[in-house]
């Protein structure tokens, strides 16, 4: 059995002070239980945010680092929930029929871009404004819309789409009508874009000879670099200050998570207590 | 000075000895099984209701025992025994019109995840919009899709993903209410 030792992620200025949340899941299929976790980036103060028999998934960080949103299955159907890590207070702020999915806290802490697929099935990109509620629709397309991230000046939207037959990446404006440019021209796979916070880089899930990996586009120069090694690598965050990833890779039998550098040339695994580990989100700086 | 070092030292090791051993204490309460109620403008609450979405073993005859469907790497298309099994289940929901069933989709772990939400979902409603071509009635059908979040099997492989890919038919318990 593993202690529960995190390494220091090496390189990172105010790692110390910043946070991850991540899932993570007990026992085997098809009975699992599912927890979401908050830690320092060095993995010491784990705090337990939520547990649950059914799966949680997506948590994304409000811009001033008080606040989760993420998905659950609580109800046997997807809902998307906000929670004030310090308090536990929680509510659910989407349970609309059908898919509720992958919410983004907006620049502005005011809005979550999300997913909604409707009793059509369909999954479109919408933006909630939290305080009025209003909704307003991004996309109107029948492939799968999804995975919205907000650009850093909070005007447009990057998303995964398989319009053009598989997923690839495209950019949008926070608007309804505009029209989408795709972003990833390379493979046959790109999705699940995350941002840096200066709004230059693009890290993605790719499809790398055969093997699923994290990768980052220059989105000036449109270069790709791969920067992991895995067969099933996923999920990347940027850290606060745009040098390090943190994404989640295997492990053998369990899923765990690591680092690399956004130049590709440093990497750690971390150690994670027993069972698995997915989907990490890095917090933001603290105030 | 140094005996008191060595007495916060042993104490602090014994701290993070108990703590190696179970996990992070929890704060807020457990996610309730049943919604609290959905808040916002538009927001389905028909399914809040205590006791709605229970499951019940359902018919057991012949092939209506089966009750998923595999398919094909990105792909939602149902084929071979799928189209039977798909077609038994129609049958019986066209002759029990009270009858609901929830399809819940799901897909390998291979890809993103909310983006493997979308391929369940469509999983979900190809089955949904067969039942619906062969009798059965939209109110009788609810989905839900999984994505990769709740495999049938563990591994690895082609083997356990060929069985990950699937939609599965749950039977209800609760009736649909007689029209009015």
């Amino acid at each position: 059995m593993s202690d529960v030792i995190y390494q220091k992620i090496l390189g990172v200025r105010g790692a110390f002070a910043t946070r991850i949340a991540y899932v993570a899941v007990d026992g085997s299929p098809p009975a699992q239980r599912f927890q979401l976790i908050v830690a320092d980036a060095d993995g010491a103060n784990q705090h337990l945010v939520l547990e649950s028999r059914f799966p949680l998934m997506s948590p994304s960080w409000s811009p001033d680092g008080q606040w989760l949103a993420y998905v659950s299955f609580e109800t046997k159907h997807s809902g998307v929930y906000v929670q004030l890590v310090r308090s536990g207070e929680r509510r659910q702020v989407s349970a609309r029929a059908g898919v509720n999915g992958a919410p983004e806290w907006s620049p502005d802490g005011r809005k979550l871009a999300l997913t909604l697929g409707g009793s059509s099935g369909n999954p479109d990109i919408y933006i909630l404004d939290l305080a009025s509620q209003d909704l307003t629709r991004i996309t109107d397309d029948p492939a799968i819309d999804t995975e919205p991230v907000w650009a850093p000046d909070g005007h447009s939207l990057y998303f995964t789409s398989d319009r053009a037959g598989s997923a690839q990446i495209y950019q949008i404006g926070a608007q309804p009508g505009a029209r989408p440019k795709r972003i990833t021209f390379g493979g046959s796979y790109n999705a699940r874009p995350r941002v840096s916070p200066d709004g230059s880089q693009l890290a993605m899930a790719t499809l790398d000879n055969g093997a699923y990996r994290v990768a980052v586009q220059d989105l000036a120069s449109g270069t790709v670099r791969v920067l992991s090694h895995g067969r099933l690598d996923e999920s990347p965050s940027f850290a606060p200050n745009g040098a390090t990833l943190i994404y989640a890779e295997r492990d053998g039998e369990r899923g765990a998570l690591a680092t690399v550098s956004t130049d590709g040339l440093t990497g750690l695994r971390l150690k994670a207590p027993q069972g698995e580990v997915r989907e990490p989100a890095w917090g933001p700086f603290s105030p | 000075m140094r005996r008191v070092i060595v007495v916060l030292l042993v104490a602090a090791s014994l701290a993070l000895g108990a703590c190696a051993h179970k996990r992070p204490k929890p704060a807020p309460p457990e996610a309730p099984d049943a919604s609290a109620g959905a808040q916002g403008s538009g927001a389905n609450t028909a399914n809040a209701a205590a006791g709605a979405d229970e499951e019940g073993a359902g018919p057991q005859a012949g092939l209506l025992a089966t009750k998923v469907v595999y398919f094909d790497f990105d792909s939602s298309e149902i084929k071979g025994t799928g189209t039977d099994v798909v077609a038994a289940h129609a049958k019986y929901l066209t002759a029990h019109s009270d009858t609901r069933v929830r399809l819940e989709g799901h897909t390998d772990e291979r890809g993103s995840r909310e983006y493997n939400i979308g391929l369940g979902e469509r999983r979900a409603q190809s089955v949904r919009r067969a039942l619906l071509l062969q009798g059965a009635a939209d109110a009788q059908i609810s989905t839900v899709s999984y994505g990769e979040e709740r495999p049938a099997v563990p591994g690895h492989d082609e083997a356990a993903w060929a069985k990950n890919r699937r939609v599965e038919i749950v039977y209800l318990t609760q009736p649909l209410a007689p029209k009015q």
